[in-house]
């Protein structure tokens, strides 16, 4: 019980201090000094993440049927979380100046602790438990900001869709456990790599057991919601549009990250037997959701409607490395290159989200910084037109982030698309014929991914080009406050010492996924064979001691 | 200074010097001019101190440097010179230098304008030395973004949709060009590489057990084609060009048709025709044809042109088609086995196309700085409002008569030699090709002396802003002045070129025909030996293993 409590000790602070701040809230209004109490929550909680990733793989006693794990995706991607969660902070600056601060920074404290629960999560139910974990704060939240009709209908938008989303991935969650008999994930690997190596290869090859297939197109679906994937995504839009830049950021990166994850979690490296039914699913959202997002994010003129379909587009280059990621798994190899070179599939997937939050959350926190004449916030992108001549740095600093969403050499984003398509590449077809090398499926995704790069990069540059190539018509006025400022400086500065020198990340993302041992090797004969338990998914790190149940 | 430093120096040293530009005082406008003259002057001296160093009478990659960037990805810091690149960046070079003396007729935002021409400097030169295709890339995506934003901000009345039109047009071609990247990378066997030698010897067979396949070659081929024809411009994709150019302030239009032109034909005899010559072979008669068209295209469309600017961007579309024409008369005499029917047609094929790369470098980036002379005093590029400007500035006239006919190809200026051989080479090739190719000299001449017979000769200028004509500069004459000489220097002594390019150019031609005979020759055999291999070896790009048994994750036998 010992262990579990502290690798769940960085969520379990953030939780914690949230609840204090809510109490707190009772006996004191001061906006400021929640700001910076929610700021040192984040660093107790960072604190806590480098005593947890301290210990090394042998310090943890292993136990296949733990409900939690570390590995190195868990860290990186909760040193990812508390990354942005400072950045966050930083930019409520101005944000949380009312009287209900206290709650505001509960509400964002409560929603990073979700966030990075889902990477530690090793159970269904505690994957479910964290997405709520995001989700309920969330409706807060939206209610909370303005009280205008249009973000009225934006928070009520969200919160049905939302909970008819966690009915459908909670319905696939139950069909999974039905089909094993357990929640643990480990375990229901175990099953069903067992199960699948027993029965014949023919069902294997066609997928597996049809109640297997529904339960993942169900999770596929309710995950789809979170990541925002074509045709889950109506939602995003709207609700990006009616509520402030500051939450708009936040929807388009915490659910967005959390799902991926999840998706990572419980479809790629446990669903053994599945791989070929998830990686078609995998692969045709990957490419609707790429060319939808990016086809109807050229006919926005809202920012925030823009960066919403923006966002989608981005969530389809994620599920390419998902979709690799079924077929890594399936080959008994996560890592691309088995001299460990590169990410494989759900290690590009995981590069692309973090050069995807880096870039997003310094484009919100310039919207946040920014305003209109007035106080109002920035909704136009004609409002942005000559930005440069006013405050230069954040024209400077938005033209780096939306290059680098668009992908543009030497930014971070480049080299997401990079792992992302090299990883399409990297797959190899069944049989000789017309692709004769790559596998067609996977080649077709690639070539509408870099497609879909060049029609992206055109509506992120009418932004760059109104903002550097025009003169201004109205001055936005700095409303964001100095925090904020800092904050997007210190994306931008990240941003461009990640580009320059990505070799470290890389370096981390392998190892990442070459900890993750899958369930089944393809051996060259052709069968299906369980790996040995001594080597099995997380159990060489996953813990629980024995005495503990 | 050690051969590293060198090639380093040449490329980082604008860069060096835009960083050195913020230290400026912003009212020092005329201080960071000359700053900026100089770090172009230093870079040009740089590359003859390369031509210095180079031995014209070896055929590889010379004054190689190598160092590691990203390991993870096998990317490397990789560097070096042979006759193809060399000439090149001694125009570029020079063109930088020129268009710096003519960038005093930009006036606002002078700091913003000359950080981003020297960025776009280190770009150009990247492109030229870079030998890992990575490197090369990465180069080539850095130039895209100082061109836009010059031709965005400083650029003409239209200049926001010409710079997203030109960013668009290249984004579009490279990340075509990034797909052909990575399968090369994943064909280039067990060792992953991007070198660019390396993999032009996977293309050419000359690697034992790996080898890109037809498929892989051809397919990449298009793709990189496509990439750089878009740069050249060939024919279909030409678009961009009359508007960038247009639009461009003068010494960027200056390097736009002098040097970023010369990047897509640089990248065909680069990249594209070394590591795919199944490719090539199977392209050539459709690059041929594009070249013919555009020649004939461009050619019919300056005609066309009332605007100035627009007739010498045209003009740039029909020089350019000389150079695919040149390099991709590639004939076959026997299909079946690959062998090749006059070999040094070809060779001298690609000699031209690429004097005529750096003839039009000259030439073109001397006729859009005579346009912009011009239109800097009349505020005007109207042909039909033109005439008799010899009789008001005489040296002006005469220099932009010399630099127009070396671009009309008058015998004795540089336009002249590459056209002629690209013509006669393709002769070689398809009599009726070349005949075409050769109206096109007809069509160029007729356009270029009617230009310069409407803006030049004639009754005694009337049209508007006749009170501000002045005589040249002694800035803007000797722009003039070193881009008339150069012009005659090369067509009176091409050898001074040809000698520089020649070994490495007959080296590709062997190397290529080899390569083509070599895939030929492998397929029957590698099919006949497959069912030994095993299934999915016969035209797998990644390595064959030497032992095929070698474990479940060897790479060549995770296919599904």
């Amino acid at each position: 019980m010992t262990q579990t409590f502290t690798i769940l000790l960085p969520q379990t602070m953030l939780a914690a201090c949230a609840c204090l701040l809510i109490l707190g809230s009772a006996f004191s209004v001061r906006p400021r000094r929640w700001g910076g109490l929610a700021l040192a929550a984040v660093a107790a909680s960072a604190l806590c993440l480098a005593y947890v990733s301290s210990f090394s793989a042998d310090d943890w006693a292993p136990d296949a049927a733990s409900s939690v794990l570390v590995d190195s995706i868990s860290i990186g991607y909760q040193w990812m979380c508390l990354g942005l969660a400072a950045l966050f902070v930083l930019l409520s600056h101005e944000q949380a100046a009312t009287k209900t601060s206290a709650e505001f920074y509960a509400l964002l404290l409560f929603m990073f602790s979700g966030m990075m629960l889902v990477g530690s999560a090793n159970e269904l139910i505690l994957i479910f438990l964290s997405l709520e974990l995001i989700s309920v704060p969330t409706y807060v939240l939206l209610y909370l900001g303005r009280r205008d009709p249009r973000s009225q209908e934006a928070a009520l938008k969200y919160f049905l869709l939302s909970v008819l989303s966690a009915a459908v991935l909670l319905y696939g969650f139950s069909l999974l456990y039905g089909l094993a008999g357990t929640t643990n994930l480990d375990v229901i690997r175990n099953i069903l790599a067992e199960t699948y190596s027993k029965s014949d290869s023919a069902q294997v090859a066609a997928g597996g057991s049809v109640l297997g297939m529904v339960a993942l197109v169900l999770i596929f679906a309710g995950l789809g919601f979170k990541v925002a994937a074509v045709p889950f995504h109506f939602y995003a839009p709207d609700v990006y549009q009616g509520t402030s830049a500051y939450n708009a950021g936040l929807l388009a990166i915490i659910p967005k990250a959390a799902g991926l994850v999840a998706l990572i979690r419980v479809a790629s490296e446990t669903m053994v037997g599945f791989e070929t039914s998830g990686e078609r699913v995998a692969l045709i959202l990957a490419g609707i959701t790429m060319t939808g997002g990016n086809c109807l994010g050229l006919l926005q003129s809202n920012i925030r409607r823009m960066l919403a379909y923006s966002s989608i587009a981005h969530a389809g280059y994620m599920l390419i490395g998902v979709a690799v990621g079924f077929w890594d798994s399936w080959n008994g190899d996560l890592s691309l290159d088995a001299a460990g070179g590169l990410p494989g599939g759900v290690g590009a997937s995981l590069l692309y989200l973090f050069t995807y939050s880096l870039a997003t959350v310094g484009l919100f926190g310039v919207l946040v910084y920014l305003a209109r004449p007035g106080g109002r916030q920035i909704e136009h992108i004609d409002d942005l037109t000559g930005l440069v001549r006013t405050h230069p740095v954040m024209a400077t600093c938005a033209a780096l982030f939306l290059f680098s969403l668009a992908g543009v050499p030497p930014l971070p984003g480049f080299w997401g698309k990079l792992a992302v398509f090299a990883s399409a590449l990297s797959v190899r077809g069944e049989s000789p014929g017309l692709f004769v090398e790559m596998h067609s499926g996977f080649m077709i995704l690639a070539v509408v991914g870099v497609l879909n790069a060049a029609v992206g990069a055109v509506y992120y540059l009418r932004v760059v080009a109104l903002m550097f190539l025009n003169d201004p018509v109205s001055s936005p006025q700095p409303s964001g406050g100095k925090p904020a400022f800092a904050a997007v400086c210190c994306s931008a500065v990240l941003l461009m010492g990640v580009g320059i020198f990505p070799t470290p990340l890389f370096t981390y993302l392998n190892r990442g996924v070459s900890q993750i041992a899958p369930a089944t090797v393809r051996s060259p004969a052709g069968t299906l064979e369980p790996r040995p338990a001594a080597i099995h998914g997380h159990s060489v790190i996953a813990v629980q001691t024995q005495h503990d149940r | 200074m050690s051969d590293n430093a060198l090639l380093s120096l040449i490329i980082f040293l604008p860069t060096i010097g835009a960083l050195g530009l913020m230290c400026f005082n912003a009212k020092a406008e005329e201080a960071m001019r000359n700053f900026a003259l100089v770090i172009t002057a230093a870079t040009f001296v740089l590359t003859l101190l390369l031509l210095g160093r180079f031995d014209p009478a070896q055929a590889g990659v010379q004054l190689k440097v190598l160092a590691e960037w990203i390991p993870n990805w096998n990317v490397n810091y990789f560097l070096g010179v042979d006759g193809i690149s060399l000439p090149l960046v001694l125009l570029t070079s020079l063109i930088s230098l020129l268009g710096m003396l003519a960038s005093w007729s930009v006036k606002k935002q002078i700091r913003g304008y000359l950080i981003l021409y020297l960025l776009l400097e280190t770009g150009m030169l990247g492109v030229f030395l870079a030998l890992d295709f990575f490197l090369f890339y990465v180069f080539w995506e850095v130039m895209l973004l100082p061109m836009y934003f010059l031709i965005g901000i400083w650029g003409g009345p239209r200049r926001e949709y010409a710079a997203i039109k030109f960013f668009l047009y290249t984004l579009a071609g490279s990340v075509l060009m990034l797909i052909a990247l990575l399968m090369f990378y994943f064909g280039s066997g067990a060792d992953r590489t991007f070198d660019l030698i390396r993999l032009a010897e996977i293309g050419q067979g000359r690697v034992p057990g790996v080898q890109f396949s037809e498929f892989v070659q051809i397919t990449a081929f298009i793709l990189l084609f496509i990439g750089f024809a878009i740069k050249v411009p060939v024919f279909p994709f030409h678009t961009w060009l009359p508007d960038a150019h247009v639009e461009a302030p003068t010494p960027i239009s200056m390097i736009l048709a002098g040097v970023l032109l010369k990047m897509g034909g640089y990248g065909i005899l680069r990249v594209a025709f070394p590591i795919c010559p199944v490719g090539a072979q199977y392209a050539a008669y459709c690059l041929v044809l594009l070249g013919v068209i555009s020649i004939l295209y461009g050619a019919f469309a300056a005609m066309a042109q009332t605007d100035f600017k627009r007739l010498v961007a045209y003009s740039s579309v029909s020089h350019m088609g000389y150079v695919l024409l040149g390099i991709a008369v590639w004939k076959l005499a026997d299909p079946n086995l690959g062998t090749t029917a006059g070999a040094e047609y070809w060779e001298s094929g690609i000699n031209a196309a690429m004097f005529q790369m750096l003839a039009h470098g000259i030439s073109s980036a001397g006729m859009f700085f005579m346009v912009g002379v011009i239109y800097d005093r009349v505020h005007h590029r109207d042909l039909n409002q033109f005439g008799g400007l010899m009789g008001l500035m005489p040296e002006y006239g005469g220099l932009a008569v010399g630099i127009f006919f070396a671009g009309l190809g008058l015998p004795g200026l540089c336009g002249f030699i590459g056209e002629v051989f690209s013509v006669l080479s393709a002769w070689n090739y398809s009599p009726l090709l070349a005949i075409l190719s050769a109206a096109g000299v007809i069509l160029t001449a007729g356009y270029i002396l009617w230009a310069v017979q409407r803006v030049y000769l004639g009754p005694e200028y009337k049209g508007p802003h006749r009170e501000d004509i002045t005589p040249m500069n002694g800035r803007e004459a000797s722009v003039g002045y070193v881009l008339l000489a150069f012009a005659i220097i090369l067509g009176v002594y091409p050898e001074s070129m040809f000698g520089l390019m020649r070994e490495t150019n007959k080296q590709l031609v062997v190397n290529m025909t080899e390569g083509y005979e070599n895939s030929k020759k492998n397929a029957p055999k590698v099919s006949a030996v497959t069912p030994d291999l095993g299934e999915g070896v016969l035209f797998d790009p990644i390595a064959i293993p030497a032992n095929p048994g070698a474990g479940a994750l060897a790479p060549a036998i995770r296919g599904r």
